[in-house]
């Protein structure tokens, strides 16, 4: 079972801090919160783990390979997977499409098979397509495969992104305000996708606003404010934690 | 009825060395890189061809396959410093590059024979051999878009960041484009060589790279049909009509201004999207309101 | 004989300058690239020749040359930018639509003279020289030098120190508040594109007047070389773009001094590509500039 280990973590830029010595473990098959005040620093850390920004001190480790240095492209394929808290679909292309890239990194034809167009590589595009399609039935969008992805509603766009995100089959997902702008029926069906994942054996990392959707979810909490951890423990221990109420009233 | 013939038999040969370069500068392009190296690239396959027959001896087929070999190793050069370059910054690198080389060609006349050309040049391939290779590419190109090169180099092109995080290497990607870029250059110059008496470093230069970027941008950067639609309507065009020949590039240059305010996509690809739009609205039922 | 080639390298140099600073001023606050910029520079020039031909003097000749190119300039601005402004492909689109009005313009001129080489009537500027410190200056250089120098004190001045200066550096960070406090983003437009004209406009008539060789092709090796001079710069700084003008101007003007003739464009653009390389933000340029965007 892989977990994420963050090991006083740290990043400045020009010498200001915006995320410092901060330290925590996601462990596989559980829900784990990252909460925190707007400018926390919780997209910031994400972005550290999934190397679009570069570690300034610190260790991050998945499972036993240690990947503080490791390229965007490299930490997918160790089995992290990302959402974005702005959408971020291929606005051009088709829904299914959009789905089907997110098994890139499961996908085993060469690329000099697919450069010269062979069966192997041809048919597993068919068969990508069948699976895609499958995903879709299962959050209910399946007659919206051939739609522009740039033209859905919110709550369907954000559907299509936790699809592509399941799709790549991640050890990690990290979420980063998948509610955001849901209403509470939408947000609990979501909810309940994620506690299904974690049961299936996967690591959740739920980064989220809204503390009553992250309350009745995870396990553990950790709370970030300016940059530095406040605050972890069991949901009732977070909420009822002084520093955590002074941070978000303050905010 | 042979003039007829003869004529549009040179324009159909230039029509297949056209196209091939635009799919050359299509598939850069394709995966998110503004690079207009085509010119640069087809300026050494075609110099390399043209010395390998004429000065070394060898087979014509052989030389093809050394412009193209050729052209690849180019490409994969240029797509290193290339790779921490974005955008309009390339454009202009790649610029840089097609004036080097043509700089380079014009200087060493003892290896090209400069300013002069390179002449004495055998017609060795005609239509058939041209045909052939375009048809070759034209394939890979469709193979491409079906498998996941297809999807990883749209996913580039769309959002790098998206790419990257669902385990698409950026750099390697984009380098393999301009190795294909190269080969298919390298090879089309080979082709243009083997159909040209000389050879000259101008032809190779600032007309040649508006060439090739402007058939892709008419007739679309997405489908493996655009670049060659546009190299058919480009070439067309100036020959229905005298005044339409001799206003060519201020025609070119009308026609690049009214795609970009009107079909920015160009014209396969907006085509494409009607067609799919109009599919989509017939068989999707009315959603409920969100 | 270093410091003549330096002396004449820094003349032209200072034309180079006016020409970049055309170009990186709509760069700069727009963020578009202007293909088109070096077929205003031959426009510049042949303006300037004809009304000379036409028997007009020369002051007029530039005059004239100066607000037609400006105008045209704003021209290209309604016909190539005008609609990009809000498109998500802003930067891919505008090097194609001015590209296409480049090729437009130039044909043109290519009609109009025929494609043939043009001179300006002999004594059309006086032929004087003068010597001190064992330099020899012409009177064209020195008008030259003046020229170039004056322009960009006029748009320094224009820039930084009149209220229409300050509120078209104020679309540059963000248009849409500018509009907000009360900026008009189409008047900024007008007058960063006529002055963008205008210095390539005057440009032009300099070079003409120097080189004497006018011809509708001019304009492109000038674009190129703009290129290197812009890149060098830093793309979207005004001072940069001065300075990497004059420093430009003996770079070339040394390097056809001194090696033979064929090799002068090789090593431009492979300095540009050396350039681009090391350090694309140029000598002032800012950092994030044309290098690796994570984000979209």
């Amino acid at each position: 079972m892989t977990a994420l280990s963050i090991d006083h973590v740290s990043k400045s830029f020009g010498g200001v801090d915006a995320v410092a010595d901060i330290s925590m473990q996601v462990p596989a098959g559980r829900i784990t919160g990252l909460i925190g005040p707007n400018g926390a620093g919780k997209t910031t850390l994400i972005n550290l783990i999934t190397g679009i920004l570069t570690v300034s001190k610190g260790h991050i480790r998945f499972g036993e390979q240690d990947i503080t240095q490791a390229p965007a492209h490299m930490v997918a394929r160790a089995g992290i997977t990302r959402t974005f808290q702005n959408i971020r679909l291929l606005t051009e292309a088709s829904v299914i499409d959009n789905v089907m890239i997110g098994f890139y990194r499961r996908e085993r034809s060469s690329t000099l098979a697919s450069l010269l167009g062979l069966p192997a590589a041809r048919n597993e595009t068919v068969s990508l397509r069948a699976r895609a399609l499958a995903l879709l039935e299962l959050f209910g969008m399946a007659h919206l495969a051939e739609h522009e992805a740039g033209g859905l509603a919110y709550g369907h766009q954000r559907r299509v992104e936790m699809m592509r995100a399941l799709a790549s089959e991640p050890a990690l997902i990290l979420l980063d305000e998948p509610v955001a702008g849901m209403n509470d029926v939408e947000a609990a069906e979501l909810g309940e996708i994620f506690t299904r994942l974690a049961r299936e054996g996967m690591g959740v990392l739920l980064i989220e606003h809204n503390v009553r959707f992250v309350t009745q979810l995870c396990h553990h909490i950790y709370v970030l404010d300016s940059g530095r951890m406040i605050a972890s423990g069991t949901p009732t221990e977070v909420v009822n934690n002084p520093a955590v109420i002074t941070a978000y009233l303050g905010t | 009825m042979s003039d007829f013939l003869n004529t549009y038999h040179h324009l159909f040969n230039v029509f297949l060395i056209g196209s091939g370069y635009a799919l050359s500068q299509w598939v850069v392009m394709r995966a998110g890189v503004f690079s207009v190296a085509t010119a640069g690239m087809a300026s050494i396959g075609a110099y390399a061809a043209a010395i390998l027959t004429t000065r070394l001896g060898w087979h014509y087929l052989a030389s093809l396959l050394g412009a193209l070999v050729l052209g690849a190793a180019v490409g994969l050069l240029l797509s290193w410093p290339l790779a921490r370059l974005r955008g309009v910054f390339q454009a202009i690198a790649t610029l840089a590059f097609v004036q080097v080389v043509m700089a380079i060609a014009l200087f060493s006349d003892s290896l090209t024979g400069g300013a002069m050309g390179f002449n004495a040049i055998p017609t060795l391939v005609g239509t058939v051999e041209t045909l052939i290779a375009l048809v070759l590419v034209v394939y890979l190109m469709t193979a491409i878009s079906a498998t996941r090169l297809g999807r990883a180099f749209e996913a580039i092109r769309q959002n790098e960041a998206v790419a990257s995080s669902l385990g698409v290497s950026v750099n390697f990607h984009q380098a393999l484009a301009f190795a294909i870029s190269g080969a298919i250059a390298g090879l089309f110059g080979g082709l243009e060589a083997f159909q040209s008496f000389t050879l000259f470093p101008a032809t190779f230069g600032f007309p040649a790279v508006i060439a090739a970027l402007s058939y892709v941008v008419l007739g679309g950067r997405r489908s493996v049909a655009g670049p060659i639609v546009g190299a058919a309507i480009l070439l067309v065009l100036p020959e229905i009509s005298r005044p339409l020949a001799d206003y060519r590039m201020a025609l070119y240059g009308a026609i690049l201004m009214l795609v970009i305010a009107f079909l920015p996509r160009g014209i396969v690809d907006t085509g494409l999207l009607a067609l799919r739009r109009r599919r989509i609205a017939r068989l999707t039922p009315p959603e409920p309101r969100e | 004989m270093l410091a003549q080639q330096l002396l004449n390298g820094l003349v032209v140099g200072g034309v180079y300058a006016l020409f970049a600073l055309g170009f990186t001023l709509v760069f700069g606050i727009h963020h578009l690239m202007n293909l088109a910029h070096g077929a205003v520079f031959m426009t510049g020039a042949f303006v300037a020749l004809y009304s000379v031909l036409a028997g007009f003097p020369l002051w007029a000749g530039v005059l004239l040359a100066i607000v037609v190119c400006g105008l045209l300039s704003v021209l290209i601005e309604i016909t190539a930018f005008r609609r990009l402004r809000k498109s998500g492909e802003a930067e891919f689109g505008a090097i194609i639509s001015t590209l296409g009005a480049d090729l437009i313009i130039v044909t043109f001129a290519q009609k109009i003279s025929a494609s043939e080489v043009l001179r300006f009537p002999f004594e059309t500027f006086p032929v004087q020289i003068f010597q001190f410190a064992g330099l020899r200056v012409s009177l064209l250089q020195l008008f030259m030098a003046v020229s170039a120098f004056v322009l960009m004190l006029v748009l320094f001045w224009y820039l930084y120190r009149t209220s229409l200066g300050t509120r078209v550096r104020s679309v540059s960070g963000n248009e849409r508040a500018a509009v907000l406090s009360g900026v008009n983003p189409n008047v900024v437009y007008f007058q960063t594109f006529f002055l963008s004209g205008a210095l390539a406009g005057a440009s032009g008539v300099l070079i003409g007047l120097a080189f004497n060789s006018i011809q509708f092709t001019m304009g492109e090796p000038f674009l190129l070389r703009g290129f290197v001079v812009i890149v060098l710069g830093g793309m979207g700084s005004i001072p940069g773009a001065m300075i990497a003008g004059l420093l430009f101007g003996m770079i070339q003007t040394l390097t056809a001094a001194y090696l033979p003739a064929g090799l002068t464009d090789a090593i431009i653009f492979s300095l540009l590509f050396v350039i681009l390389l090391v350090r694309p933000y140029g000598l002032f340029g800012k950092e994030t500039a044309g290098a690796m965007r994570a984000e979209r």
